[in-house]
Protein backbone atom coordinates (compact mmCIF):
# COMPACT_ATOMS: atom_id res chain seq x y z
CA UNK A 1 0.00 0.00 0.00
CA UNK A 2 1.65 3.57 -0.83
CA UNK A 3 1.47 5.64 1.30
CA UNK A 4 -0.61 9.71 0.64
CA UNK A 5 2.83 11.43 0.06
CA UNK A 6 3.75 9.37 -2.43
CA UNK A 7 0.28 9.84 -4.55
CA UNK A 8 0.46 13.50 -3.85
CA UNK A 9 3.84 12.96 -5.49
CA UNK A 10 2.72 10.74 -8.94
CA UNK A 11 -0.27 13.29 -9.38
CA UNK A 12 1.89 16.61 -9.18
CA UNK A 13 4.37 15.01 -11.47
CA UNK A 14 1.05 14.27 -14.16
CA UNK A 15 0.14 17.81 -13.21
CA UNK A 16 3.41 19.15 -13.93
CA UNK A 17 3.65 16.95 -17.22
CA UNK A 18 0.48 18.03 -19.11
CA UNK A 19 1.12 21.83 -18.01
CA UNK A 20 4.39 21.79 -19.83
CA UNK A 21 2.23 19.38 -22.82
CA UNK A 22 -0.29 22.32 -23.10
CA UNK A 23 1.97 25.18 -23.43
CA UNK A 24 3.93 23.59 -25.87
CA UNK A 25 0.52 22.26 -27.81
CA UNK A 26 -0.04 26.39 -27.64
CA UNK A 27 3.35 27.35 -29.12
CA UNK A 28 3.06 24.91 -32.07
CA UNK A 29 -0.76 26.33 -32.48
CA UNK A 30 0.86 29.61 -32.28
CA UNK A 31 3.82 29.06 -34.58
CA UNK A 32 1.53 27.86 -37.60
CA UNK A 33 -1.36 29.93 -37.49
CA UNK A 34 -1.26 33.37 -39.38
CA UNK A 35 -0.86 36.36 -37.44
CA UNK A 36 -4.53 37.69 -37.36
CA UNK A 37 -3.35 41.56 -37.46
CA UNK A 38 -1.47 40.77 -40.91
CA UNK A 39 -1.77 37.38 -42.43
CA UNK A 40 -5.72 36.80 -42.23
CA UNK A 41 -7.51 34.65 -44.76
CA UNK A 42 -10.16 36.11 -47.11
CA UNK A 43 -12.74 35.35 -48.78
CA UNK A 44 -12.06 37.24 -52.34
CA UNK A 45 -14.90 38.30 -54.56
CA UNK A 46 -13.96 38.72 -58.36
CA UNK A 47 -16.09 41.31 -60.33
CA UNK A 48 -16.08 43.20 -63.20
CA UNK A 49 -16.44 46.67 -64.30
CA UNK A 50 -19.58 48.06 -62.40
CA UNK A 51 -20.41 44.72 -60.96
CA UNK A 52 -21.39 45.08 -57.17
CA UNK A 53 -18.74 43.40 -55.12
CA UNK A 54 -19.16 42.99 -50.97
CA UNK A 55 -16.83 44.00 -48.58
CA UNK A 56 -17.66 43.93 -44.59
CA UNK A 57 -20.70 46.51 -43.87
CA UNK A 58 -20.61 47.99 -47.76
CA UNK A 59 -20.91 46.71 -51.31
CA UNK A 60 -18.31 48.78 -53.72
CA UNK A 61 -18.48 48.43 -57.57
CA UNK A 62 -16.01 50.61 -60.41
CA UNK A 63 -17.65 52.53 -62.65
CA UNK A 64 -15.27 54.05 -64.74
CA UNK A 65 -11.31 53.25 -65.37
CA UNK A 66 -9.34 56.00 -68.12
CA UNK A 67 -5.49 55.95 -68.38
CA UNK A 68 -3.85 59.41 -68.43
CA UNK A 69 -0.25 61.39 -68.15
CA UNK A 70 -2.26 64.33 -66.51
CA UNK A 71 -4.89 65.03 -63.86
CA UNK A 72 -5.96 67.95 -62.14
CA UNK A 73 -7.85 68.32 -58.86
CA UNK A 74 -9.73 71.76 -58.74
CA UNK A 75 -9.56 74.49 -61.77
CA UNK A 76 -7.52 76.70 -59.20
CA UNK A 77 -4.21 73.99 -58.82
CA UNK A 78 -1.87 72.91 -61.52
CA UNK A 79 -2.18 69.94 -63.55
CA UNK A 80 -0.41 67.08 -61.80
CA UNK A 81 2.18 65.13 -64.78
CA UNK A 82 3.51 61.70 -64.84
CA UNK A 83 6.05 60.18 -67.00
CA UNK A 84 4.38 57.07 -66.21
CA UNK A 85 0.77 56.54 -66.08
CA UNK A 86 -2.03 57.59 -63.99
CA UNK A 87 -5.28 55.00 -63.63
CA UNK A 88 -8.03 57.19 -62.75
CA UNK A 89 -10.85 54.66 -61.26
CA UNK A 90 -14.33 55.91 -60.37
CA UNK A 91 -16.02 53.92 -57.60
CA UNK A 92 -19.11 53.65 -55.46
CA UNK A 93 -19.83 52.25 -52.31
CA UNK A 94 -23.01 51.40 -50.49
CA UNK A 95 -22.39 51.69 -46.43
CA UNK A 96 -24.37 49.53 -44.14
CA UNK A 97 -24.35 48.66 -40.82
CA UNK A 98 -21.64 50.29 -39.35
CA UNK A 99 -18.98 53.25 -40.76
CA UNK A 100 -16.39 51.86 -43.05
CA UNK A 101 -13.24 54.22 -43.63
CA UNK A 102 -12.15 52.32 -46.87
CA UNK A 103 -8.10 52.10 -45.99
CA UNK A 104 -6.90 49.92 -47.89
CA UNK A 105 -7.74 50.29 -51.34
CA UNK A 106 -5.51 49.73 -53.66
CA UNK A 107 -3.79 48.72 -57.30
CA UNK A 108 -2.78 45.46 -57.42
CA UNK A 109 -0.61 44.41 -60.71
CA UNK A 110 0.18 40.95 -62.10
CA UNK A 111 3.63 40.95 -60.85
CA UNK A 112 2.38 41.76 -57.16
CA UNK A 113 3.24 44.94 -56.47
CA UNK A 114 0.46 47.37 -55.05
CA UNK A 115 0.14 50.95 -55.48
CA UNK A 116 -1.69 53.24 -52.95
CA UNK A 117 -4.22 56.20 -54.20
CA UNK A 118 -1.82 59.18 -54.87
CA UNK A 119 -2.45 61.34 -51.94
CA UNK A 120 -2.49 64.60 -54.19
CA UNK A 121 -5.60 63.52 -55.03
CA UNK A 122 -7.28 62.57 -51.43
CA UNK A 123 -10.48 64.93 -51.74
CA UNK A 124 -11.67 62.56 -54.27
CA UNK A 125 -10.92 59.40 -52.59
CA UNK A 126 -13.52 57.14 -50.77
CA UNK A 127 -13.97 58.28 -47.51
CA UNK A 128 -15.44 57.54 -44.13
CA UNK A 129 -18.97 57.02 -45.05
CA UNK A 130 -21.68 56.61 -42.54
CA UNK A 131 -24.04 53.84 -42.42
CA UNK A 132 -27.19 54.65 -44.49
CA UNK A 133 -24.96 56.55 -47.13
CA UNK A 134 -23.67 55.98 -50.55
CA UNK A 135 -19.95 57.58 -51.41
CA UNK A 136 -18.94 57.67 -55.00
CA UNK A 137 -14.98 58.67 -55.39
CA UNK A 138 -11.91 58.84 -57.37
CA UNK A 139 -9.04 56.95 -57.04
CA UNK A 140 -5.74 58.09 -59.16
CA UNK A 141 -3.15 55.71 -58.78
CA UNK A 142 0.61 56.49 -60.81
CA UNK A 143 2.10 53.06 -61.85
CA UNK A 144 4.73 52.05 -64.26
CA UNK A 145 3.26 51.72 -67.85
CA UNK A 146 4.36 48.50 -68.21
CA UNK A 147 2.44 46.99 -65.30
CA UNK A 148 -0.82 48.81 -66.21
CA UNK A 149 -1.73 45.71 -68.71
CA UNK A 150 -4.21 43.31 -65.94
CA UNK A 151 -3.99 45.42 -63.03
CA UNK A 152 -6.78 44.93 -60.28
CA UNK A 153 -8.50 47.11 -57.87
CA UNK A 154 -8.31 45.65 -54.16
CA UNK A 155 -10.66 46.19 -51.83
CA UNK A 156 -9.14 44.28 -49.13
CA UNK A 157 -10.85 43.82 -45.94
CA UNK A 158 -9.70 45.91 -42.56
CA UNK A 159 -8.48 43.19 -40.29
CA UNK A 160 -10.56 39.68 -39.16
CA UNK A 161 -10.17 37.40 -36.81
CA UNK A 162 -8.49 33.98 -37.14
CA UNK A 163 -11.60 31.62 -37.35
CA UNK A 164 -13.34 33.87 -40.26
CA UNK A 165 -12.82 34.46 -43.50
CA UNK A 166 -12.55 38.23 -44.30
CA UNK A 167 -14.43 39.44 -47.29
CA UNK A 168 -12.72 41.12 -49.80
CA UNK A 169 -13.14 41.81 -53.43
CA UNK A 170 -10.62 42.35 -56.40
CA UNK A 171 -11.73 43.92 -59.39
CA UNK A 172 -10.79 43.17 -63.15
CA UNK A 173 -9.94 46.87 -64.47
CA UNK A 174 -9.83 44.89 -68.44
CA UNK A 175 -6.73 47.22 -69.31
CA UNK A 176 -4.26 45.85 -71.78
CA UNK A 177 -1.46 47.10 -73.69
CA UNK A 178 -3.88 48.67 -76.19
CA UNK A 179 -6.28 50.07 -73.57
CA UNK A 180 -6.14 54.19 -75.26
CA UNK A 181 -4.16 56.67 -72.70
CA UNK A 182 -6.25 60.31 -73.10
CA UNK A 183 -3.47 63.56 -72.99
CA UNK A 184 -5.40 64.88 -70.01
CA UNK A 185 -5.15 66.96 -67.97
CA UNK A 186 -8.32 64.82 -66.83
CA UNK A 187 -10.57 67.08 -64.08
CA UNK A 188 -10.88 64.47 -60.98
CA UNK A 189 -14.32 65.47 -59.13
CA UNK A 190 -14.41 65.50 -55.17
CA UNK A 191 -16.17 63.10 -53.18
CA UNK A 192 -19.77 62.85 -52.70
CA UNK A 193 -22.28 61.50 -50.49
CA UNK A 194 -25.83 60.89 -50.48
CA UNK A 195 -28.52 58.75 -48.66
CA UNK A 196 -28.85 55.77 -50.01
CA UNK A 197 -32.46 55.52 -51.62
CA UNK B 1 66.46 34.29 -6.77
CA UNK B 2 65.12 31.66 -9.52
CA UNK B 3 61.63 33.05 -8.37
CA UNK B 4 62.30 36.74 -8.98
CA UNK B 5 63.66 35.61 -12.60
CA UNK B 6 60.72 33.41 -12.85
CA UNK B 7 58.65 36.39 -12.25
CA UNK B 8 60.05 39.47 -14.23
CA UNK B 9 60.06 36.84 -16.86
CA UNK B 10 56.37 36.09 -16.49
CA UNK B 11 55.17 39.91 -17.11
CA UNK B 12 58.35 40.92 -19.05
CA UNK B 13 57.52 38.55 -22.39
CA UNK B 14 53.92 39.38 -22.84
CA UNK B 15 54.70 43.12 -22.23
CA UNK B 16 57.14 43.02 -24.68
CA UNK B 17 54.75 41.46 -26.61
CA UNK B 18 52.48 44.12 -26.29
CA UNK B 19 54.86 46.61 -27.21
CA UNK B 20 55.50 45.35 -30.00
CA UNK B 21 52.23 44.65 -31.40
CA UNK B 22 51.77 48.55 -30.63
CA UNK B 23 54.61 49.47 -32.61
CA UNK B 24 53.53 47.25 -35.72
CA UNK B 25 50.02 48.73 -35.16
CA UNK B 26 51.34 52.49 -34.84
CA UNK B 27 53.87 51.56 -37.92
CA UNK B 28 51.02 50.36 -40.29
CA UNK B 29 49.26 53.73 -39.26
CA UNK B 30 46.63 51.88 -37.03
CA UNK B 31 47.14 54.70 -34.49
CA UNK B 32 46.00 57.45 -37.10
CA UNK B 33 42.72 59.26 -35.82
CA UNK B 34 40.54 58.03 -38.56
CA UNK B 35 37.45 59.36 -40.49
CA UNK B 36 35.65 55.86 -40.97
CA UNK B 37 34.75 54.71 -44.23
CA UNK B 38 33.11 57.07 -46.40
CA UNK B 39 32.25 54.31 -49.06
CA UNK B 40 33.10 54.30 -52.19
CA UNK B 41 33.22 57.87 -54.91
CA UNK B 42 30.30 58.26 -56.73
CA UNK B 43 30.22 61.18 -59.68
CA UNK B 44 27.17 63.26 -59.88
CA UNK B 45 23.60 61.93 -61.98
CA UNK B 46 25.72 58.10 -61.44
CA UNK B 47 22.16 55.37 -60.31
CA UNK B 48 23.03 54.44 -57.03
CA UNK B 49 21.51 51.30 -56.26
CA UNK B 50 20.40 50.90 -52.57
CA UNK B 51 18.27 48.15 -51.19
CA UNK B 52 15.25 49.48 -51.32
CA UNK B 53 15.79 52.90 -53.01
CA UNK B 54 17.29 54.06 -56.26
CA UNK B 55 19.16 57.82 -56.17
CA UNK B 56 20.55 59.90 -58.93
CA UNK B 57 22.17 62.95 -57.10
CA UNK B 58 22.16 65.67 -59.22
CA UNK B 59 23.82 68.95 -57.37
CA UNK B 60 24.25 70.88 -54.10
CA UNK B 61 22.97 74.92 -53.67
CA UNK B 62 23.27 76.98 -50.96
CA UNK B 63 20.43 79.02 -51.19
CA UNK B 64 19.20 81.74 -48.98
CA UNK B 65 16.29 81.37 -46.46
CA UNK B 66 12.30 82.06 -47.19
CA UNK B 67 11.04 84.51 -49.50
CA UNK B 68 8.88 85.45 -46.37
CA UNK B 69 11.26 85.42 -43.61
CA UNK B 70 14.57 86.66 -44.58
CA UNK B 71 16.06 86.28 -41.31
CA UNK B 72 15.26 82.69 -41.36
CA UNK B 73 19.39 80.83 -41.89
CA UNK B 74 20.33 79.59 -45.63
CA UNK B 75 20.02 75.75 -46.54
CA UNK B 76 22.05 73.39 -48.41
CA UNK B 77 19.82 72.26 -51.22
CA UNK B 78 20.87 69.02 -52.28
CA UNK B 79 18.83 67.52 -55.89
CA UNK B 80 18.11 64.40 -56.66
CA UNK B 81 16.01 61.92 -57.89
CA UNK B 82 14.81 59.28 -55.87
CA UNK B 83 12.84 55.66 -56.62
CA UNK B 84 11.32 53.55 -54.73
CA UNK B 85 12.11 49.89 -55.11
CA UNK B 86 9.47 48.01 -52.43
CA UNK B 87 6.83 46.66 -53.46
CA UNK B 88 4.27 48.42 -52.15
CA UNK B 89 3.73 52.48 -51.80
CA UNK B 90 5.14 53.65 -48.49
CA UNK B 91 4.71 57.06 -47.06
CA UNK B 92 7.62 59.08 -47.17
CA UNK B 93 11.66 59.51 -48.01
CA UNK B 94 14.10 58.24 -45.57
CA UNK B 95 15.87 61.37 -44.64
CA UNK B 96 18.62 59.52 -43.40
CA UNK B 97 19.50 58.00 -46.23
CA UNK B 98 21.45 61.48 -47.27
CA UNK B 99 23.93 63.66 -45.06
CA UNK B 100 26.02 66.43 -46.56
CA UNK B 101 29.93 67.03 -44.69
CA UNK B 102 32.90 68.87 -45.97
CA UNK B 103 35.30 67.46 -48.35
CA UNK B 104 37.79 66.63 -45.58
CA UNK B 105 34.98 64.52 -43.96
CA UNK B 106 34.21 67.28 -41.33
CA UNK B 107 31.09 68.49 -40.24
CA UNK B 108 29.61 71.48 -42.22
CA UNK B 109 27.42 72.72 -38.91
CA UNK B 110 24.09 71.96 -40.97
CA UNK B 111 21.40 70.22 -39.28
CA UNK B 112 21.60 66.44 -39.73
CA UNK B 113 17.93 65.80 -40.77
CA UNK B 114 16.47 67.87 -43.94
CA UNK B 115 13.36 68.88 -44.77
CA UNK B 116 12.02 67.20 -48.26
CA UNK B 117 10.23 68.96 -50.76
CA UNK B 118 8.62 67.75 -53.79
CA UNK B 119 5.74 69.23 -56.57
CA UNK B 120 4.24 65.93 -54.81
CA UNK B 121 2.51 65.23 -51.57
CA UNK B 122 4.00 62.46 -49.59
CA UNK B 123 4.26 58.98 -51.13
CA UNK B 124 6.14 56.71 -52.84
CA UNK B 125 4.82 54.46 -55.38
CA UNK B 126 6.96 51.13 -56.75
CA UNK B 127 9.53 51.69 -59.14
CA UNK B 128 8.04 55.51 -60.42
CA UNK B 129 10.73 57.99 -60.02
CA UNK B 130 10.26 61.54 -57.99
CA UNK B 131 12.72 64.96 -58.25
CA UNK B 132 13.29 65.55 -54.51
CA UNK B 133 15.18 68.95 -52.74
CA UNK B 134 16.84 68.24 -49.40
CA UNK B 135 17.11 71.32 -47.66
CA UNK B 136 19.84 71.27 -44.76
CA UNK B 137 19.64 74.12 -42.24
CA UNK B 138 22.81 76.02 -42.27
CA UNK B 139 22.36 78.47 -39.31
CA UNK B 140 26.11 79.98 -39.44
CA UNK B 141 26.96 79.26 -43.10
CA UNK B 142 29.90 81.36 -44.08
CA UNK B 143 30.10 84.49 -46.11
CA UNK B 144 32.65 82.64 -48.59
CA UNK B 145 31.39 78.70 -48.67
CA UNK B 146 33.28 76.02 -49.70
CA UNK B 147 33.50 75.34 -53.31
CA UNK B 148 32.97 71.96 -53.14
CA UNK B 149 30.66 69.72 -50.62
CA UNK B 150 30.51 66.18 -50.05
CA UNK B 151 27.03 64.60 -50.34
CA UNK B 152 27.12 61.54 -48.36
CA UNK B 153 24.89 57.90 -49.17
CA UNK B 154 24.02 55.62 -46.27
CA UNK B 155 22.17 52.24 -47.16
CA UNK B 156 19.12 50.66 -45.25
CA UNK B 157 18.98 46.78 -43.82
CA UNK B 158 16.49 44.32 -42.86
CA UNK B 159 16.64 44.06 -39.17
CA UNK B 160 14.54 40.86 -37.56
CA UNK B 161 13.36 41.54 -34.21
CA UNK B 162 11.61 38.20 -33.76
CA UNK B 163 8.53 39.39 -32.28
CA UNK B 164 6.92 41.50 -35.14
CA UNK B 165 7.80 42.62 -38.61
CA UNK B 166 11.14 42.82 -39.54
CA UNK B 167 12.18 46.98 -39.84
CA UNK B 168 14.62 48.82 -42.09
CA UNK B 169 17.11 50.10 -40.18
CA UNK B 170 19.77 53.08 -41.61
CA UNK B 171 23.39 51.96 -41.85
CA UNK B 172 25.67 53.95 -39.87
CA UNK B 173 28.61 53.71 -42.97
CA UNK B 174 28.13 55.78 -45.66
CA UNK B 175 28.41 53.41 -48.95
CA UNK B 176 29.23 56.12 -51.58
CA UNK B 177 30.21 59.45 -51.28
CA UNK B 178 30.04 62.35 -54.01
CA UNK B 179 32.27 65.08 -53.23
CA UNK B 180 30.58 68.43 -55.97
CA UNK B 181 31.02 71.63 -56.76
CA UNK B 182 28.54 74.12 -54.46
CA UNK B 183 26.82 76.82 -56.13
CA UNK B 184 25.86 80.14 -53.88
CA UNK B 185 22.35 81.03 -54.90
CA UNK B 186 22.01 83.50 -52.21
Amino acid sequence: MRSPSTTGSRWSRSGLLALLACLALVVAITAQTPDPSTDYRRRWADVGIGSWGEVENASVRVTSVRLTRSAVQSTYSDPLRTEVTFVVVTVEARVRQHQVYFDNLTLHTADDRDYEPRPDFIAAELAATPPGFTRAGTEVFEVPTARVPSAQLWFDADGAAFDVYALAVRVDLALDATTPVEPGPLQIEETTVRATP
Amino acid sequence: MTDVRGTVRLWLVPAVAVLLVVVLLGLSGGLRSGRGSQGRTAAAAEQLDLARWQLVVHSVELVPGEDYDPTLPPSLRVALRATFLGERSTYGFERGLVGVQGTGGGPLGTEEEPSVTSVRSDGFDPDVPQELELDFTWPKAPATPPAVVRVLVHDERLKDNYLFDADWVLQPTPVAHLDLPLTDQR
